[in-house]
Order: C-alpha cells, then sequence, then structure tokens
C-alpha cells in the first residue's frame, strides 16, 4: 500500500518533471511544410467536448464539426435549405421523406457513403444513446437503394429537412463507429472537405484537406487549424499581430481598431441566437399574468440594443431577427411603458420583486443593470442573482429555484424546432410546462405544413403574437451582432444566419 | 612611567548625531588622549559615556549618521584617520588596526566556515594565496588555545562555544599582525571563568606581538588586571585619565573615586556599581552648561554649574574637575591639556 | 540522513494528499450545477439523467465515489474526463507542463530582477536606481496582472510587433521560440513577484547590514560590494527563499487571467473549463498535481534552504 503511494507520488512528480518533455506537435509536423497561403488559421471561441456528433450538445460544436463532416442537407445564407449530401428530396406523402444521394461520396477512411451509411447515421442518431432529439418524428428509416433513402415518420414535422442540416445529418463513417466507437468522439471520420490531423483540447484543431472530397476544387487551403481563444480581446490581439487569419465574435465596442487599418475585413451579420428572459410560469411572481405582460411591455430593447451593442445588433421582440423569413413584421416594438404600469396597477401588483438569475458577466450585469432601471419606472423591482453558467442551468431548469433566468437561445435550423421548443408545454425550455391550446394545436398545424412556408410563416406570426403579447411565456431581449473580423487576403466566408460560420470556405489568395 | 613612542592620538575628538525633527545629540565632546606602542589602554565609563563611539571612529565604522566636529582628530602615523578616504581607511583596516566585539555570539556570519572567515583579512591585505593564508590562520587559532585547528577551521559559527568564538575573533583580528587592537568589551558577554582565559590569551599575546591594545570595558576588575593606563568617561567626556595604579591608589575625579568606591553586588554586572552613584547622566541632546557630573557629584559647588572643567594637567595625571578628590594642586597651577 | 529525511517527509505527505483529494472531492460535489445536466443540456429527460449520472458514478455515496477514484488513482489512473474522454492524466500533464514552464519563467524573472534591483539599490542608496527599484516595488503591487498583460500586449506585440501576442511554445521543442512566446506573460505574471522580492530582499539585506557580522566584516577592511557579496547576500536571501517558494503556490493558481489574455492552455485554463463545466474527473486529477506540485516546492524550498544555511539540519 504504502509502496504504491511512493510508486504513485515519484510517477507524478518525474511526469512533472518531465512534463513539456513529449511534444504532441509530432503529427502537426507533417503539415509543416505548407505554404504560408495554404493554411488559414482561424479563432475561435470554445472547444468541443467529443467529435461523435450524436453525443454533444452544445450550440458552439457546429463550427468545428462542419469541416470534417458534411450534412445530408445544407443551407444557404439565409438558412433555406440546400442540396448537401442528399442532392435533392421529396416529400411522398406528408409522413415520408425521400432522400437522393449523391453519387460517389466516401468518408476520409474510403468506405463509401451510401444509403446504407445513411441508414446507419439515421438509426444512430434516433437510438436511446443519443442526445439528439429533432428526428423524434421518424419512425423507421427505409434504404430503397444505394442513392435512395425513405424516412418514414410518426407524424407529420415541417422541421425534419433542415434537422438534417444540423447534428442529425451529419454523416459518420459506419466502419470507423463499428471498429472503435470511442475513437470517433477524439477523431471524427466523416465526409467532409477537412480530416482532422490533431486536436490539442483546449488549444487548438487541426484540419487537412481531404483529397477525395467529392465537390471538385473545394476545399480551397491546404490546412485549416482552430485555435481555441474564449477571450474576445485576445481574438483580437492575434489577428492585429498576423498570428491568426480570422476571428469570431468580436466585441461591437472594440472593433473600431480593426477598422481604421486596410490590412481587415470586417463582416458584421445578423444571426438568430437571441438573449431573452427564460420565465418560470408555474412560479411565483410570474404565475401572475400581469407581472409577464408588465416585463413584455415594460423593457426598451431599442435603448437596450443601444446600451449594450452599441446600436450594432437588434432589438428583440420576438425570437426571430428581422431579416430571416419567418420575421412577424408587426411584432416590431412591444415597449408601452404606460401600458405595462397599467396592467400591474389593474392587478394590485406594484412593487413586485422578479429574481433573475443571470452570468457573473460583464456583460450580463449590464444588462440587468439596464432592466433594473427601466422596470424600476413601471413597478417592479428586478432583483439579479449572479450564477455561474452551470449553477445557473441547474438553479432554472433542474431544480427549478429561480423563476428567471436570462440566457441566450441559440437558434435551430428550422424555425419549427425553435417554437416547438420555446412554446410547447413538454419542451425542456417550457420550464413551468405552460402553453395553450390554441399555441399547441398552432404548432402541430405549422408541423404538419411541409410545403408551404408562406403559410408556416403566418402561423408563426399568429403563435408569437399570442404567446408574447397575450402569455409573454418569455421575454425575448436582444439579438447579438454577429461580428468577425479577417485579414484582407483571406476570401470565402459568408454569414449565415445560424450565426455557426463554416470554416472550410475560408482560403487566401496566392 | 617610561617614555614610549606614540602609536595613536586623539585630539579634541567630538561627535554628533542629528536626526530631522530631533535635537542634536552630542555623543562624544572633547575626548583626548593617546595609546603608545605596545601600551594597553583601558577607555572605561557606564554604557552610553561614548567610549563605543570613540573606538569605533577609529576605524571609521560609526554609523553613517554619526557626524564629527571639524577640528576632531585621531592622529595615526602622522595622518587624520577622520579625514582619511574610504579606499584608504579600509587598508588600515583589518590590518594596522584590528577590532574585537562584545558578543562573539554575532560577530561571526553565522552562514560561513570559520576558516573562511579568518582568511578573509589576509587575502585582503597581505596577497596571499589561500593555502597559506589558511596554514596562518591554523598557526593563529592554534595560539589562541584551539584545539585540532584543522578541523575547527571547517566548521560553522553555531558548533563553537561563546568562549571559543572570542578566541576566533582575537585569532582573527591578530592575524594581519596589526599595531593595535581595539577590544570593545571583549568578555562581557563570557562567562566569568572563560572571561580570566580569555584576558590571560589577549595579554599573552600582546606581549608576543608587541600589539597596543584599547580595552573598552567597564569592567574595573577587567582593568585592573590588563591595562597599563586608564581613561576614564563620563557623558561624553574624558574626565580622568591615569596610570593603572596611580588610579586605583587615588582616584581624582568624584566619578572615578565613586566608581572605585561602590560596593559591588554578588551576581551584579559591574554596569550596576557605576549606578550606584545616585542620580542619573544627563541626556546627549540636553548637556547641562557646567560640569556634566554636576547632578550627581558630591563635592558640586557653584562653579561646577557655571563652568565647565577642562581636562588639566594636575600632578601627572589629567582630570576634569574644579574640586578633585585630593587638593594637590591650585587651580592657576593646571596645565589646559584642551586648547 | 539525508534519506531518513527524504522518507520522514514523503511519509508526512502521504496523509496530506489522502486530507487534501478528499476534502477537494468533498467540495466538488456539493458546487451546484450537475455534471450528467451539463453535458446533456436539453435531452436532459430524469431518465437519460439518471442513466448518465449511473455512468458517471454519481449516483454512489461521496465515500464509494472517492475510494473508486482514489483506488484508481494509486495505480496511476486519474480517469477520463467526463466531457472529452480524454485521459485526465495526459491532460493535466501537458497543461501543467505548459503552466510549470511560464511559471518557472516568471520566478526566474522576478527573482534575478527582484534581487538585483535590491542589491544595486543597498550599494547605492538614493540613487536613481534606488528609487527604481522602490517604484518597481510600489507598482509591482499597485498593478493588477491582467492590466499589466494588456499594458504589455499593447506595446510590445500590437504596436511594436516584436512579441506574439497568444500562444506558447515549448522550451524543449523551440528555446528561441519559447522565449518569445512566454516573455511578455512571464513578466505580466511575476511583476508581483518582482516587487515582493525586491522589497524583502531589501529589507533583508538592510538588516543583515545592521548586525555584527557585517560591522565585523568592515572592521576587517572589505569594501561595502565585497561585504554585500561575501556577508550579505546570501544571508539576505533565506526569507527570500520561502518568498519565493510561496510566490510559485500563488503564481500557480494565479495564470489563468494571464493565461486567458495570451491564450495560453495551461492548467489554469483547464481549471477553469473544468470547473465550470463540471468537469470532476478533470478537476480532480489538476487539484492532485497542483497539490504535488506545491509539495515538491515546498520540498525544494526546504532543501535549498538547508544548502544555504548550514544551521539547518534533516534528522
Amino acid at each position: 500500500m504504502r509502496a504504491a503511494h511512493q510508486m504513485l507520488f515519484g510517477t507524478v512528480i518525474l511526469s512533472a518533471l518531465s512534463l513539456a518533455g513529449c511534444s504532441n506537435d509530432e503529427r502537426v509536423g507533417a503539415t509543416s511544410e505548407v505554404k504560408e497561403h495554404e493554411k488559414v488559421i482561424v479563432a475561435y471561441s470554445t472547444d468541443l467536448n467529443t467529435f461523435d456528433p450524436v453525443f454533444g450538445s452544445a450550440g458552439s460544436d457546429h463550427s468545428l464539426l462542419y469541416p470534417l463532416y458534411d450534412t445530408l442537407v445544407s443551407f444557404d445564407e439565409d438558412l433555406l435549405p440546400q442540396p448537401g449530401l442528399a442532392e435533392e428530396w421529396e416529400y411522398l406523402n406528408d409522413t415520408t421523406l425521400e432522400l437522393r444521394l449523391r453519387d460517389g461520396v466516401t468518408f476520409h477512411d474510403g468506405s463509401v457513403m451510401d444509403g446504407e451509411a445513411v441508414a446507419f447515421n439515421l438509426e444512430r442518431a434516433t437510438s436511446e444513446e443519443s442526445y439528439i432529439s429533432d428526428l423524434n418524428a421518424v419512425e423507421s428509416v427505409e434504404v430503397v437503394n444505394d442513392l435512395t433513402v425513405r424516412l418514414h415518420l410518426q407524424y407529420p414535422d415541417s422541421s425534419i429537412v433542415l434537422a438534417l442540416a444540423d447534428r442529425a445529418g451529419m454523416m459518420v463513417s459506419q466502419e470507423a463507429i463499428e471498429q472503435n466507437p470511442d475513437q470517433i468522439q477524439r477523431a471524427g471520420v466523416g465526409a467532409g472537405p477537412y480530416e482532422l490531423v490533431a486536436w490539442e483540447t483546449g488549444e487548438k484543431l487541426t484540419y487537412r484537406k481531404f483529397d477525395d472530397y467529392w465537390n471538385e476544387g473545394e476545399p480551397k487551403a491546404e490546412i485549416l487549424e482552430i485555435q481555441v481563444m474564449p477571450n474576445q480581446m485576445t481574438r483580437m490581439n492575434a489577428l492585429q499581430t498576423g498570428e491568426i487569419d480570422f476571428a469570431t465574435s468580436l466585441p461591437a465596442g472594440e472593433i473600431t481598431s480593426l477598422s481604421d487599418e486596410e490590412k481587415f475585413t470586417i463582416v458584421e451579420g445578423s444571426a438568430v441566437p437571441v438573449n431573452m428572459l427564460y420565465l418560470n410560469i408555474a412560479s411565483a411572481p410570474l404565475d401572475q399574468k400581469a407581472v409577464r405582460l408588465a416585463l413584455q411591455h415594460g423593457i426598451d430593447r431599442a435603448a437596450l440594443n443601444e446600451a449594450i451593442h452599441y446600436g450594432q445588433g437588434e432589438g428583440a421582440y420576438q425570437p426571430f431577427p428581422s431579416s430571416y423569413w419567418v420575421y412577424n413584421d408587426e411584432l416590431n416594438n412591444l415597449y408601452d411603458p404606460d401600458y405595462a404600469r397599467a396592467v400591474l396597477e389593474e392587478a394590485d401588483l406594484v412593487g413586485t420583486v422578479v429574481t433573475i438569475a443571470h452570468y457573473p458577466e460583464a456583460y450580463d450585469e449590464r444588462v440587468i443593470d439596464i432592466l433594473r432601471h427601466q422596470l424600476a419606472e413601471i413597478g417592479i423591482v428586478v432583483n439579479g442573482q449572479a450564477m455561474e453558467i452551470q449553477a445557473g442551468i441547474s438553479a432554472y431548469f433542474d431544480e427549478k429555484s429561480v423563476p428567471s433566468f436570462m440566457s441566450r437561445w441559440t437558434g435551430r435550423p428550422d424555425p419549427q424546432m425553435t417554437m416547438t421548443m420555446l412554446y410547447h408545454s413538454t419542451s425542456y425550455y417550457n420550464t413551468g410546462s405552460y402553453s395553450t391550446e390554441e399555441i399547441e394545436s398552432l404548432l402541430a398545424e405549422a408541423a404538419g405544413t411541409i410545403d408551404n412556408p408562406e403559410r408556416r410563416a403566418e402561423i408563426y406570426d399568429e403563435i408569437n403574437r399570442i404567446g408574447l403579447t397575450e402569455e409573454a411565456i418569455f421575454i425575448p431581449l436582444t439579438f447579438q451582432p454577429d461580428i468577425v473580423a479577417m485579414s484582407t487576403d483571406v476570401k470565402g466566408y459568408e454569414p449565415n444566419m445560424l450565426g455557426k460560420p463554416k470554416f472550410q470556405m475560408l482560403y487566401k489568395e496566392p | 612611567m617610561s617614555k614610549r613612542e606614540t602609536l595613536l592620538e586623539i585630539n579634541n575628538l567630538r561627535a554628533f548625531a542629528e536626526k530631522t525633527g530631533e535635537p542634536r545629540s552630542q555623543l562624544v565632546n572633547s575626548v583626548n588622549f593617546r595609546i603608545d606602542k605596545g601600551e594597553i589602554v583601558a577607555l572605561v565609563g557606564e554604557s552610553g559615556c561614548g567610549k563605543s563611539v570613540t573606538a569605533l571612529s577609529i576605524l571609521g565604522l560609526n554609523a553613517a549618521s554619526i557626524e564629527y566636529e571639524s577640528e576632531s582628530e585621531i592622529r595615526f602615523h602622522d595622518e587624520n584617520l577622520l579625514q582619511l578616504s574610504d579606499r584608504k581607511l579600509r587598508k588600515l583596516r583589518g590590518n594596522d588596526i584590528s577590532m574585537i566585539f562584545q558578543d562573539p555570539m554575532f560577530s561571526l556570519n553565522p552562514l560561513k566556515k570559520i576558516g573562511k572567515q579568518m582568511t578573509e583579512a589576509l587575502l585582503q591585505h597581505k596577497a596571499a594565496d589561500v593555502r597559506t593564508a589558511r596554514q596562518d590562520a591554523e598557526k593563529m587559532i592554534e595560539r589562541v588555545g584551539i584545539t585540532d585547528p584543522k578541523r575547527q577551521l571547517d566548521n560553522y559559527p553555531y558548533q563553537l562555544s561563546g568562549g571559543m568564538r572570542q578566541r576566533v575573533m582575537i585569532a582573527m583580528a591578530l592575524l594581519c599582525k596589526p599595531e593595535l587592537l581595539i577590544a570593545d568589551e571583549p568578555t562581557t558577554a563570557l562567562d566569568v571563568t572563560i572571561q580570566a582565559q580569555i584576558l590571560e590569551i589577549m595579554k599573552d599575546l600582546q606581549q608576543e606581538l608587541d600589539v597596543s591594545i584599547l580595552l573598552i570595558t567597564h569592567d574595573l576588575g577587567v582593568v585592573a588586571e590588563m591595562a597599563d593606563r586608564v581613561v576614564v568617561m563620563y557623558s561624553g567626556q574624558v574626565v580622568e585619565e591615569a596610570d593603572v595604579y596611580a588610579l586605583f591608589e587615588q582616584p581624582l575625579h568624584p566619578y572615578t573615586n565613586g566608581l572605585l568606591t561602590s560596593v559591588p553586588t554578588l551576581e551584579g554586572e559591574s554596569d550596576e556599581r557605576i549606578s550606584a552613584i545616585r542620580g542619573t547622566v544627563p541626556s546627549p541632546q540636553e548637556l547641562p552648561k557646567g560640569c556634566n557630573f554636576y547632578d550627581r557629584c558630591t563635592r558640586r559647588t557653584d562653579r561646577c554649574k557655571k563652568e565647565e572643567p577642562l581636562l588639566t594637567n594636575h600632578g601627572g595625571r589629567n582630570v576634569a574637575c574644579w574640586h578633585p578628590v585630593v587638593e594637590g594642586v591650585k587651580d592657576d597651577e593646571r596645565t589646559a591639556i584642551r586648547n | 540522513m539525508f534519506l531518513r529525511f527524504l522518507t520522514k517527509r514523503l511519509l508526512y505527505v502521504i496523509p496530506m494528499l489522502f486530507i487534501t483529494t478528499f476534502i477537494v472531492f468533498s467540495f466538488i460535489l456539493l458546487i451546484p450545477g450537475d455534471p450528467a445536466l451539463a453535458i446533456l443540456g436539453e435531452n436532459a429527460s430524469d431518465e437519460n439523467l439518471a442513466q448518465l449520472r449511473a455512468q458517471l458514478g454519481l449516483d454512489q455515496s461521496l465515500l464509494v465515489q472517492y475510494w473508486n477514484w482514489l483506488t484508481s488513482a494509486l495505480v496511476g489512473d486519474l480517469g477520463e474526463s467526463f466531457f472529452t474522454g480524454e485521459s485526465v492524466q495526459e491532460a493535466v500533464f501537458s497543461r501543467m507542463g505548459i503552466t510549470f514552464q511560464l511559471v518557472t519563467t516568471a520566478i526566474v524573472i522576478a527573482f534575478v530582477f527582484g534581487t538585483t534591483l535590491a542589491i544595486v539599490s543597498m550599494m547605492k542608496p538614493g540613487s536613481w536606481i534606488d528609487e527604481f527599484a522602490r517604484l518597481v516595488s510600489t507598482m509591482g503591487t499597485a498593478i493588477p496582472n491582467f492590466l499589466l498583460a494588456m499594458l504589455l500586449l499593447a506595446v510590445f506585440s500590437l504596436s511594436l510587433g516584436w512579441l506574439p501576442a497568444t500562444g506558447f511554445i515549448s522550451l524543449f521543442d523551440d528555446p528561441i521560440g519559447f522565449v518569445r512566446s512566454v516573455l511578455l506573460p512571464s513578466i505580466a505574471l511575476g511583476a508581483v513577484g518582482m516587487a515582493q522580492i525586491t522589497r524583502h530582499m531589501r529589507s533583508a539585506l538592510i538588516e543583515v547590514f545592521e548586525t555584527d557580522y557585517i560591522r565585523t566584516a568592515f572592521s576587517k577592511g572589505l569594501s561595502v560590494r565585497q561585504t554585500i557579496f561575501h556577508h550579505g547576500i546570501r544571508n539576505a536571501i533565506l526569507p527570500v527563499v520561502t518568498t519565493v517558494g510561496i510566490l510559485y503556490g500563488n503564481l500557480m493558481g494565479a495564470t489563468v487571467v494571464v493565461e486567458t489574455i495570451f491564450s495560453i492552455p495551461g492548467i489554469g485554463q483547464l481549471a477553469v473549463d473544468s470547473i465550470m463545466q463540471r468537469d470532476f474527473a478533470m478537476l480532480q486529477g489538476v487539484v492532485l498535481v497542483m497539490v504535488v506540485i506545491i509539495i515538491v516546492i515546498n520540498f525544494a524550498t526546504d532543501i535549498i534552504y538547508s544548502l544555504l544555511d548550514p544551521r539547518i539540519k534533516y534528522e
């Protein structure tokens, strides 16, 4: 026993002393002969936990997964579906979706991406162990032939197509999974434009161009390196010194130091992630509709956006930004302090204290301060409660010990997913499990509206009108501006509304 | 008293310390005496009387905050040590004049081997190589009665007793064969039995090497045993200077008289003997106009209060008093030593 | 004799490791927030949660969980990250290697400059360098390290372009690259230490200069410089050794801010990430290795102390 202790102790010391002796750069060494212009270095805010798309839940993972995994369906910058590994699709009836696959696609390990592979992946995504819930409607997957697959649904679901542009549509090599399912977690094998060369957790990910990529001429860069830099100022500094080529999510107030120079291109986009107050409607005092309505109508989003984003973002009175195809033009300003105050007075609830859990970040503290100030005007006392991220999630979603939580809805490729998750009484995000029959029947109708986007948008307009102006089920606040910057020789960037950039399109001009 | 060649002469030494916001402290005021070659002079007085400041001023080792009046002079080989450049003074220190201190516990660097510390002065002054310096050191500590010198040189101070350390200090001080050794209370911190041994060693080596010693002490027993001549200081001044026999036989200054006649307590420090004289020493920040001893004197008169007595020749001895214990000489016969 | 001391120290380390790991283990489990919930996110149905908790061993009692961890740790297996599945010891050691290099460089800079400033200011009291030393020791403690980091960055990376703004290169891969990458962060990190060392060394030197043995040294005819070098430094450096030992621990814990600003993937980042994600397995590994490192450093401090001061003997 004692000997074992000392052995451990000895090992630990020895390893500690020789620590950095073992370099992890050997694999990267293979990429060092690449010319400078053939390598694109991106600074990104977060690392991922696993390369297995079915075992992950963070919205920030996608940008790191996309280079490796092509999805069955792709999307354009307006979040409308585009061909991916499936060249086309068709609803044979309300509950049967047929996918016609691209010919001649192989995975990084050389295995063929065919109907069998798709079925395997979709079944895996809908299995018990999978974290993916987007395909709950799928009952079975039928392989018609090598290049045709049919999804049989239990009920119509208009979000299925774009769900195949998300995690569920990321195709992983069946061979690789069957060989070693754990290995996929650390080194994914997909059919995307890049192969993973090295993953130095928390530090950087190195991808090398996949030579047999189906799309001839893509990707244009030889090496894609994504460095993990959680601090936005650090990302900006690194770009300024030329250590990286491309920086994501930069702070609105600070980018002026880059915009002065001809060396950098700044692109501002708008995206679906929305900052909002989650409300637990089963919990006092938010079980009082008057309090919720006062919150909804008592916050001046334009002023809020001006104060925290220097006007570069957008005030939110609904979960969709104005450039999105389902945006409701009429829900553009709910701010009405007189009405808010009147509602409170009528219910005799002036002076109600609302506790809001929020992250202990400077940004969030600022927002809470502004809310406290604005809501004090109409008679609501805001009690901000700073909680770091996991504690906040636990307290609000799990223990339900705080009635309100200021956080972010990261958005989904299809608006149906967003609407269901925010409004449906069975949704995890609807902590109070509160909805109305009308809303739920509208949601079901939208799910069944598979071939008529205009009609779908109308239904969402109606749900948002009821859910926000009448029921105030949640309180949207702002859309953060999505600001990226790159050195001017970097080409190919296209922002998308999902706010999850696809780095594989970046390249440098020689 | 045979006439010998003068080695060191202190003339009119006045030292003071001044701190901003505080009145000037007159630490030494009018000190005059000389040391002859081969002579042991004892500098006696209670703590704070200025005897240590006097001793340290010879080597320029007083704190930087202590300054000297411009007329002060310490003559050594035709040079005024107080005016000497730092470089020249350093050549003197440990070479021509060396010093040992009161507390052997702290006088040696605890982190250095005895041998290293001993040879430092030799290597500094005598251009000796390390090996011969070490041999010299071995011989010297053998002479101060340390057995197994080779091994002891490799020891650290903490491995030696207090008496041994003082022997090391003595050996170290004498290693460069200086002309003058200043011993500042060399036995005060030691046990009585050890004291005698150390004094014995000092006396032996003094004769062997013909070195002069300035022995600073407040212990009259030590004075009687060691000194040829005694200089008594009180409150920054020399009040009496005499041959050791003459002094013990008949002190002239009432202070000296007080010292000799007070009864020593059995276990007491000799300091207590002096303080047995009633009254307190005046503060160096506010010395009286007249005699500094006035407050405590049994023989005081109005004159003592108004006029400061100067050190004057009094039948072959020097005393600074208007009313010496033996009134052998009339006032007008006195010759002022101080000008 | 030394071996006996070593054994004794090791025997003393063992219960300390037990206690610290157990305390940390219990504290970790007390942090609000459930790793299973963090992993599952919106898919956190009660069923899924229970299943995952069982899979991670979180459904068992604290003692059982600790025992399981301990028995694996004793055979050198610190487990796998709850999230990424990577080996905890691999992750922790590679991150610790980076932080260790960073902190050591910071300490070396702090020590060399701190002691030099103190010594020079002692040799030339009242000179500009003395004033400078005083300024450094005040500024070093007054300026928070993140501010200094940003200042250094703005000047030496962004304006002058002399040094990189981010990243870390290991000493063993590329010594020059290492120096370039580590210089700014280690100065930012070490400034506090430099201030402390300057101050401690200065006051220690002043104290030493009031001792009798310094007077003895002067009485032998040594110059101020000789006295400082032969008798002052070694004696004055003793308290500084203690400062450095403590500083090591402090800086190990303080690297996270500097690591974030310079994007250095060190142990501080890993610790914060593990806490944020409730990656208990990883966090426990981080803490264990931190504790071991601190113990090793204390141990090294003691040995250096004994080398400098012959009075201290290990028996």
